[in-house]
């Protein structure tokens, strides 16, 4: 009776969701509710996580609780530790939970809401959960092992050598890009510049309460820090209004851009306990938090989406990116759906915490699902703007025009109305002296999380406060992620170089240290200045890029785990991670090629390269602007050859592993199995 | 009630584990040793060299 009355609210459950997904997919003219958004990725992310990810472990990996993890067998009191599956399932979502399923949803929803909302609640399902559940599945039965080690242990040393070059270049265009977002929310902000800029003393101030005042007190130290970023988004108000401190904090892109360069070389060369770690704290609490907020603000709210389901830009001539839907949708939503970056995750620090074999079950797959649903609410706060806002805001200059008339009057003829009175009063309730042209994603987000909390409590008063607010908590964890990938990078090129000048590889040899950190911060930050002086914003080259080699990685992880399902005799399973990999081979070899030889200028480096070498040559560009347009020229085609290295890179290790499959699967070569052998687990019930 | 303080009792511990107390207090009980502002010193050298020799996730 019990299982008849499961299965029956099994099958209610997918009723709902089939009906709330066709109602989003098929409604078109009425005003949408976010709820059907809601409800909709809720009901399928239940039913895929109850059945496809329960096949996937009970007959595809046969999870086996019997069987002693690495943290048990390895037991060490500090990385190794059986732990309560829930406090690793929040160890690990806050782990993934990155500025990429914030600001991927919002920049694609310049197609509408509909084919970004699709593929987060499809590509989750099928693709970023299983990869990450796999992953971590993988790494768990071989004691904790990387991503990088599995590859060259399970596919070769060839697989081994260019997955730790994809994820190094894969890290410098990471950083560019989210070092690019921050820049253009902060520029000409001085509100949101002096709230940025405090919370660095008050990071170094939480390092030395940490380590010297109250040692081992984080939660209290965090909390404490904070109040002064509450308080620091408080006086950066006054500071905004203030006549002699308004100017000094009113930075340009490029002023901001050096600051984030300078700041990122001492960031990364400083004791991690003084500036990293204590941030880390901060903008690990405020993000869970934030995100823990908006899920409550949209559900009291339940706001109206206002995008349509599909905007005219479907045609690959949007504003802020150009591209079509395929493939341009799926590079852009990234992390929402799929991100490369949590293998490195799966196979990190989470599977040294796993107590028994079936908690990656919601640990791997239920943390995707969950950041997928990050990701729906970032395109609900995207989609809750007027069309025209959402447009003026994300539109570059360089598209729409340089004056509020021509901008309003560009994206008004596209059908979406805007007037300037409309932008300066919006500006004026938020603080900004502007809102044009604040490309990269992050204003038009905290303008929508502004929009949802204020409704949710205070009202229109204290816009402000919250468009502040979320522009702190999106810096705050990206300028956490730009210090430590810049450490990170700094190691892995280290490790390259030791092999050329043994002291080079040595991590605490000052030279190596400081040349190392400053060709990391050159490599990242060189792409940040072309970036910010690109009159399309930057956005619509470095964030395809990013997309690209963030998919791209997840190719080389699902990569490893079919090796990995074939040598363990699971071959006729191997599906379930080859559909997600043949698909990000087709989306991201197609976006890459067309980013590479499309003949649409937007579209194509080469051929924005070609046009501006016509214009030069035709004698169009001013004198004074003939230097830079050559310098445009070389980045073009710089970003057509890191565009092509990725497409190599990836190559290379599918050739790998198809020859590695192929040797298995016609019994040329032996299917060697690397786990680690069988221990019977010891635990007790009461341990887990 | 048993649900709600179970749920806190979860909460807390995310909040530990994520704060790296609940790792330090695994480090003191494992090495049988108290807590002093040296052996957190300590603790946080190692604990902090892992954490930051990996990338953070985007």
């Amino acid at each position: 009776m019990k299982r008849i009355v499961g299965h029956a609210a099994w099958g209610l459950v997918a009723l709902a969701g089939a009906f709330f997904l066709g109602g989003i997919a098929t409604g078109r003219g009425e005003p949408v509710n976010s709820m059907w958004l809601v409800l909709a990725a809720v009901c399928t992310y239940l039913v895929g996580f109850r059945f496809y990810a329960k096949f996937i472990a009970a007959k595809v990996m046969i999870l086996d609780n019997d069987r002693a993890t690495p943290a048990e067998r390895l037991r060490n009191g500090i990385d190794f530790e059986p732990t309560n599956k829930w406090i690793v399932f929040g160890h690990h979502f806050a782990a993934i939970a990155g500025p990429g399923p914030l600001v991927g949803p919002t920049l694609a929803a310049q197609f509408g809401y509909l084919p970004g909302t699709l593929w987060i609640i499809i590509g989750c399902v099928i693709g970023g959960a299983v990869q990450d559940f796999v992953i971590l599945f993988c790494s768990m039965r071989r004691d904790g092992k990387s991503l990088g080690a599995m590859a060259r242990e399970e596919i070769g040393k060839v697989g081994g050598l260019t997955a730790l070059l994809t994820v190094l270049l894969i890290m410098i265009i990471l950083l560019a890009v989210i070092a690019l977002v921050v820049v253009n929310a902060l520029k000409g902000s001085p509100w949101g510049t002096f709230t940025i800029a405090a919370t660095m003393p008050i990071a170094i101030f939480m390092g030395l309460y940490l380590r010297y005042w109250r040692p081992g007190k984080v939660l209290e130290c965090s909390i404490l820090g904070f109040l002064l970023v509450v308080l620091a988004i408080l006086g950066g108000q006054w500071v905004s209004e203030s006549q002699t401190l308004a100017p000094i904090f009113t930075l340009s892109g490029m002023a901001l851009a050096v600051s984030v360069i300078i700041y990122g070389f001492f960031a990364s060369a400083l004791p991690v306990w003084l500036l990293l770690a204590p941030r880390d704290y901060l903008s690990t609490f405020v993000k869970l938090g934030v995100v823990f907020m908006l899920a409550i603000g949209i559900l009291l709210v339940r706001p109206q989406l206002e995008l349509p389901a599909f905007t005219r830009f479907v045609d690959g001539d949007g504003p802020i990116f150009a591209g079509k839907i395929f493939p341009f949708c799926f590079i852009t939503i990234a992390c929402g759906a799929i991100s490369g970056f949590h293998s490195l995750i799966s196979s990190g620090t989470t599977p040294k915490l796993i107590a028994k074999e079936w908690h990656a079950w919601p640990v791997g797959y239920g943390a995707m699902l969950l950041e997928g649903f990050v990701g729906i609410m970032a395109m609900i706060a995207a989609c809750v703007l007027q069309p025209g806002v959402y447009f003026a805001v994300n539109s570059p200059a360089g598209i729409v025009g340089a004056t509020p008339e021509a901008a309003v009057a560009t994206i008004s003829s596209w059908g979406f109305p805007v007037t300037v009175a409309e932008m300066q009063q919006l500006a004026k309730d938020v603080g900004e002296s502007t809102l044009f042209a604040r490309t990269g994603g992050a204003p038009s987000l905290a303008l929508g999380m502004a929009h949802i909390f204020a409704q949710s409590g205070g009202g229109q008063a204290i816009l402000g406060f919250w468009y502040h607010f979320a522009i702190m908590f999106e810096a705050l964890f990206i300028l956490t992620i730009i210090d430590a990938g810049t450490r990170v990078g700094r190691f892995m090129l280290q490790d390259l170089l030791g092999n050329v000048y043994k002291p080079l590889g040595r991590t605490s040899w000052l030279p190596g240290v400081i040349g190392a950190s400053a060709a990391i911060v050159l490599a990242w930050g060189y792409f940040l200045v072309q970036g910010v002086l690109d009159p399309l914003g930057g956005i619509n080259s470095l964030w395809p890029l990013f997309g690209i080699a963030n998919q791209l990685l997840a190719a080389v992880a699902l990569c490893v785990a079919t090796t990995i399902l074939i040598k363990m005799h699971r071959a006729r399973y191997m599906w379930i991670t080859c559909i997600p990999l043949a698909w990000l081979v087709t989306v991201t070899f197609s976006a890459a090629w067309q980013k590479i030889f499309s003949p649409a200028p937007r579209i194509g480096f080469l051929a924005q390269a070609r046009a501006l070498e016509a214009a030069l040559a035709s004698g169009q560009i001013p004198a004074a602007k003939i230097a830079e347009t050559q310098h445009r020229i070389f980045n073009e085609r710089l970003d057509a050859v890191v565009c092509g290295i990725f497409l190599v890179l990836v190559a290379t290790i599918l050739i790998d592993s198809i020859r590695v499959w192929y040797g298995i699967l016609s019994g040329r070569s032996e299917a060697r199995v690397t786990e680690s052998p069988f221990v019977l687990s010891r635990l007790k019930a009461e341990e887990v | 009630m048993n649900s709600l303080k179970a749920l806190g009792k979860i909460l807390l511990g995310i909040l530990k584990e994520l704060s790296d107390e609940g790792a330090y207090q695994r480090h003191l009980k494992s090495h049988g040793r108290e807590h002093s502002p040296h052996e957190w010193r300590h603790f946080c050298e190692h604990r902090l060299r892992i954490k930051y020799s990996r990338p953070k996730c985007c």
